[in-house]
């Protein structure tokens, strides 16, 4: 019996559902919802290949659609699931295509794969959700400029900082 | 034993303390038999590169750490701090920059965020993802496949530097001009020496690629083979070799690589079909991946190591690209939306830095039932996982030790959860058993944090389960129906027994009739001629010997080979056949000795007799020569020959059991037989025909047949597919015939 170091199906499964979901947030704009789920298919022919690359390239399209959907208007706490779905998506793919590396097709791993994907959703929308609760709270007495600067500050310590 | 040397250095968040203590040795493994092979790196590196943190080296056996500083990335860690200070300025109502109106001040951030964005792409793109390689312990270790060496030999002969690329090509090239010069010389009946020259001419076969390849005079285009091979093409090398071998074999005896490889499909349907029945759906079967020519599932180096999986780098690029792309778009002010998806991505980025190292606190139990089956049988091992701690472990996965000498057969020996502190967790597979006693390794542990930025590799030694038993081997009874009839030479010794001579004598069958000599026994005088004639004479009938027969099973580094990673090896088969031969020969009457063709010295003086039969069974299950893992040692036929020519006896006749894989075991096979000792050689086997190198192999191994038999040597092919009384009875047809 050979080891077949890929995910399994039910992973890749688990790993596109947040993706379908924030996909559906979307529906409101035709562009945004096509592109999340053309990037989601993308996402899943990686993961079911093993491919690292391909599935931030899948996982890239959903965020752009995500974008998209934002630029036209659909309101923040849409954004905030679809932007949610995508992130997860592609981090619960890339750790899917990590235990397929590590420990094949047909060892047990859901429950592995669920931990990662509630506690990756978790900080999503935790943070989509007090950046969107600043925004409601504090409309109009506080500049969005503001926000935005602190963000690039935020994002770019972030990422220079990545252990 | 557990894991609980770790518990007393584990500090969460600060691994940078466990310092050198950690690189535990947890198996050492100083006389890996396999000194071919280089040890590989621990760590796969599947971007391609190193690490992009200057001092963090991301090299294999590396334990971590070294925590990034604001030095790093000066630029990026400079921009941040004055987009952080601009919007705490922005947001106080401070005019400290008047000049800078809204809009402008947003498209600066915009430029400054598409910026930081690519800076970070270029990262990722660049960045080693890094983690664990986990050990193929599915497959039985130290056992390749025939025909492995020559293709690694081919892949070689397609990269590296110039002259590399040209010795190898010369070794190619030279392995099958011999066995072309061989083959050449046997089909056209011509001395060596003329089919020698005839392929160095090219002459020697009608195809021009073929006789081309070998010829004296071929040039070598090798800037063409390097482009192809970099272009995932084959080289003229490994088209070349592959015609050859094809070309040779068409001219050996008895090889049909079509009829074969039928014959190998069939086999591998009935055996997936037996193990993994619904365990998987039918359509993902075509996805199978092959499975290596060869694996080494005890390698020394299990060091304790901690690496950082670098699997978020550049993930707040893309949160930069959303606020760069909303400042364009919209004129200077970003859309509320486009902020808060932002921020839903660096949460995710964040939580890096408040993921906790992940506590690798693990009690590893192990149970199998039953704890001693018979070979061929299955036992299932139960594997229980704790989390001794108290805290959680959020990523769990775990590859148990299989004994090499073992393959799974059902079920998977790996296993990914997530484990609270002190929870357990339970998961099961299935080895097929094969004769001797199977240690279990460590089984290799790695845990990741909650974000798996940080990936930690153990080796635990596992404690008995439940059942109390099975913990560290799982011993195995070899038990073997033994029906079938082997033929033995007409050479033997002067007992009775069931080999019919052609001395007249005691017997049944009629032999002859001679004149009667005072002295024989009334009961053979022929009455009839006396009453017919007056004239005394004796009946003679053929007399029945028994044979004295020593069963030789080759266990030499060269005989651990197996049509796949994953299938019996020869040495399996032969233990088989081994038992049978020596049960239907002492059931016959026959005396029947015992020994090993290996470096490790194994022999059992030939006796009859039940007891032997027990004797025998008792060295094939559980002597040393007989190990599931390869012998360390070489062996040295000239030596090892001489020495077991001293205990065979003068009137023995040698089985030999091979996979005949090398020359080695035919010029030991011929030695004993020019001295005197008629050898009959039972190949089970194991060749396989996917790759130029295994084809090649096969064609090797015919004419390995063809020298044994001109030396009067009796071969016996078995394919085991079938039965090897099948095999026994073709090749008996042959001998008579």
């Amino acid at each position: 019996m050979s080891v077949v170091r890929r995910p399994a199906r039910t992973s890749v499964a688990l790993a596109v559902l947040p993706g379908l979901l924030g996909s559906v947030a979307l529906a409101t704009t035709l562009g945004g919802l096509v592109l999340g789920l053309a990037g989601l298919a993308v996402v899943a022919a990686g993961a079911t290949w093993a491919s690292r690359p391909v599935v931030t390239a899948g996982a890239l399209v959903s965020f752009l659609g995500v974008v998209f959907a934002a630029l036209a208007g659909v309101s923040p706490g849409f954004v905030l699931v679809g932007a949610a779905g995508a992130v997860v998506t592609w981090t619960t793919a890339q750790h899917v295509v990590g235990l397929g590396e590590q420990l094949g097709r047909d060892a047990r791993v859901v429950r592995s794969v669920v931990v990662h994907l509630a506690v990756t959703a978790g900080a999503t929308l935790v943070a989509g959700g007090a950046t969107l609760a600043v925004f409601l709270a504090a409309e109009g007495s506080f500049p969005a400029t503001a926000v935005v600067f602190l963000l690039a500050g935020v994002a770019l310590l972030l990422g220079a900082l990545e252990p | 034993m557990s894991a609980t040397n770790e518990r007393g250095s584990e500090h969460a968040g600060e691994h940078s303390d466990e310092g050198g203590s950690e690189h535990e040795h947890a198996d050492e493994h100083p006389d890996d038999p396999d000194a071919e092979r280089p040890d590989e790196s621990r760590a796969t590196n599947t971007g391609g590169r190193s690490s992009w943190l200057p001092g963090l080296a991301a090299f294999a056996g590396d334990e971590v750490e070294n925590r990034p500083t604001v030095g790093d990335h000066p630029w990026l860690v400079a921009g941040g701090l004055v987009a952080l200070a601009a919007g705490v300025g922005v947001a106080a109502g401070v005019d400290s920059v008047p000049a800078v109106s809204s809009e402008m001040a947003v498209s600066i951030v915009a430029v400054a965020a598409v910026g930081g964005a690519l800076a970070l792409a270029v990262f990722r793109v660049n960045a080693a993802r890094v983690q664990a390689e986990m050990l193929d312990v599915e497959y039985r270790g130290d056992v390749r496949v025939p025909g492995a060496a020559f293709d690694d030999l081919l892949a070689a002969a397609g990269t590296g530097l110039y002259s590399t690329r040209m010795r190898t090509r010369r070794r190619v090239v030279a392995r099958l001009r011999e066995a072309a010069v061989a083959i050449h010389a046997h089909t056209a009946r011509i001395p060596t020496e003329t089919a020698r020259e005839q392929v160095e001419a090219g002459s020697w076969t009608d195809d021009d690629v073929a006789a081309g390849f070998l010829a004296a005079d071929a040039s070598a285009s090798s800037v063409a083979d390097a482009v192809r091979t970099a272009v995932g093409r084959q080289s003229s090398v490994q088209r070349g070799a592959d015609r050859v071998t094809r070309v040779l074999a068409d001219l050996a005896p008895g090889v049909d690589f079509d009829a074969v490889d039928g014959a190998g499909s069939d086999a591998d349907d009935t055996a997936d079909a037996d193990d993994t029945a619904g365990a998987r759906d039918g359509s993902t079967d075509t996805l199978a991946d092959e499975p290596p020519d060869s694996v080494d599932t005890t390698r020394g180096d299990r060091h304790a190591v901690d690496r950082r999986t670098r699997r978020w780098t550049g993930l707040a690029g893309v949160a930069l690209l959303a606020v760069g792309i909303g400042a364009f778009t919209s004129g200077g002010s970003v859309p509320p939306s486009l902020v808060v998806a932002a921020a839903t991505v660096l949460g995710v980025a964040g939580l890096i830095h408040l993921s906790p190292a992940p506590p690798v606190t693990v009690d590893i139990e192990r149970a199998v039932d039953p704890p001693r089956v018979d070979a061929g049988d299955r036992a299932t091992v139960t594997v229980t996982v704790t989390n001794t701690g108290g805290a959680m472990i959020p990523d769990f996965r775990v590859v148990d030790g299989v004994p090499p000498g073992l393959r799974v057969v059902a079920g998977s020996p790996r296993y990914a959860t997530a484990l609270r502190g002190g929870e357990s967790a339970t998961f099961s597979y299935a080895v097929e058993a094969t004769r001797g006693r199977h240690a279990f390794d460590p089984a290799q542990v790695v845990v990741r944090d909650f974000s798996g930025a940080l990936e930690r590799e153990r080796y635990v030694d596992a404690a008995a389960g439940d059942g109390g038993e099975g913990a560290e081997a799982i011993e195995v009874s070899a038990d073997l129906l033994a029906d079938a009839e082997v033929p033995v030479h007409p050479h033997t010794a002067q007992r009775v027994g069931r080999v019919l001579t052609d001395e007249g004598g005691n017997g049944v069958e009629f032999h002859s009739v001679r004149e009667y000599r005072s002295g024989d026994p009334l009961s053979r005088v022929d009455w009839n001629r006396l009453a017919a004639t007056g004239e005394f004479a004796t009946l003679q009938f053929r007399e029945e010997h028994a044979a004295t027969v020593v069963v030789l099973v080759d266990a030499r580094q060269e005989a651990y080979v197996a049509p796949r990673v994953d299938a019996p090896g020869a040495l399996e088969w032969e233990l088989t056949a081994a038992d049978l031969v020596v049960a239907s020969l002492l059931a016959a009457g026959d005396s029947v000795g015992l020994g090993a063709v290996s470096p490790e010295w194994c022999w059992l003086p030939p006796r009859g007799g039940s007891g032997q039969r027990a004797r025998a069974r008792g060295l094939l299950e559980s002597h040393p020569a007989f190990d599931a893992g390869r012998p360390a040692r070489s062996f040295h036929g000239e030596l090892e020959e001489r020495r077991l020519r001293r205990e065979l006896p003068g009137d023995a006749q040698v089985i030999l059991l091979s996979p005949l894989c090398d020359d080695g075991i035919v010029a030991f096979a011929r030695g004993l037989h020019a001295r005197g000792y008629p050898v009959t050689v039972l190949s089970p086997d194991v060749t396989a025909t996917r790759t130029t190198g295994q084809r090649l192999a096969v064609v090797e191994r015919a004419m390995r047949f063809s020298a044994l038999r001109r030396a009067g040597v009796r071969v016996v092919d078995w394919d085991t597919d079938r039965p090897l009384e099948t095999a026994v009875d073709r090749a008996r047809r042959r001998w008579s015939a």
